[in-house]
């Protein structure tokens, strides 16, 4: 069995994530299906480093209620430690995933509990940290 | 490339297992605080990301029920071709009325 120090998977410098979902920022309960994300609106940040966008340079695209595929490539993926997927876009709520590149090149995910997270955000008005 | 679920530690499926696993918690999509008991959730309700593929309804036909024991819980049944791929394994859920819920697993080759 594999642990957490010990990836799955062959050693790959390019790969798609999904992340998601996208929700309304009005409702906070609507998926949104139809956004457009651009590479610049897709931010890494590389093991604590200051956020920037991706240096791939397609768009997400669209699966299914609010869930985006976002393509990532090796100099998306260079610096191993933490990888912050951070994804801000107009009339959805912020959306994040934390991930993990190991020195394999390998990345394994935070994953993110969207509708945790907005539980949080409702009642907890000065916000907790996780 | 390969990933796994880094939240509160991994859940590993053996590839091609069947599993019953738990997922949760559905709240009201209004309050965002309301446990739902009630949900309705069928098998073309559970989607499935096999190793960042594109969604699927699950394979197994069975719907969700309810865990009694934890209110807004569910447990789930995924037959062997829902874990017939290594790598990555995310099941999001958007039911009517609850905020959408997700969860990433594992899926091994190897058994654990």
């Amino acid at each position: 069995m594999a642990g957490m120090t010990e990836p799955l998977g062959s050693v790959e410098t390019s790969g798609s994530v999904k992340i998601g979902p996208f929700l309304s920022s009005n409702d906070g309960k609507t998926p949104l299906t139809g956004l457009t994300i651009t590479q610049a609106d897709i931010q890494l940040s590389k093991n604590n480093g200051a956020f920037a966008q991706k240096n791939e340079s397609s768009s997400a695209t669209h699966d299914t209620d609010g869930w985006y595929d976002v393509e990532l490539n090796g100099t998306d993926i260079s610096n191993t430690g933490r990888l912050v997927v951070m994804v801000d876009v107009p009339t959805a709520l912020p959306v994040w995933q934390k991930f993990e590149v190991t020195l394999s090149g390998t990345i394994v995910p935070q994953v993110w509990n969207q509708s945790f997270r907005r539980m949080t955000r409702m009642t907890s008005p000065k916000g907790v940290t996780f | 490339m390969a990933f796994t679920d880094y939240t509160g530690g991994r859940f590993v499926l053996n590839n091609g297992s069947t599993a019953t696993i738990r997922i949760g918690p559905f709240l009201d999509e209004d309050d965002g605080k309301t446990p739902l008991t009630g949900l309705t959730i069928a098998n073309t309700d559970v989607k499935l990301s096999k190793n960042d593929g594109a969604f699927a309804s699950k394979n197994e036909s069975s719907s969700a029920t309810h865990d009694a024991g934890s209110p807004g819980w569910y447990s789930i049944a995924l037959n062997g071709t829902d874990t017939n791929t290594q790598g990555n394994l995310l099941m999001a859920i958007h039911a009517t009325g609850a905020l959408p819920v997700f969860r990433m697993f594992e899926v091994n080759t190897n058994p654990v």
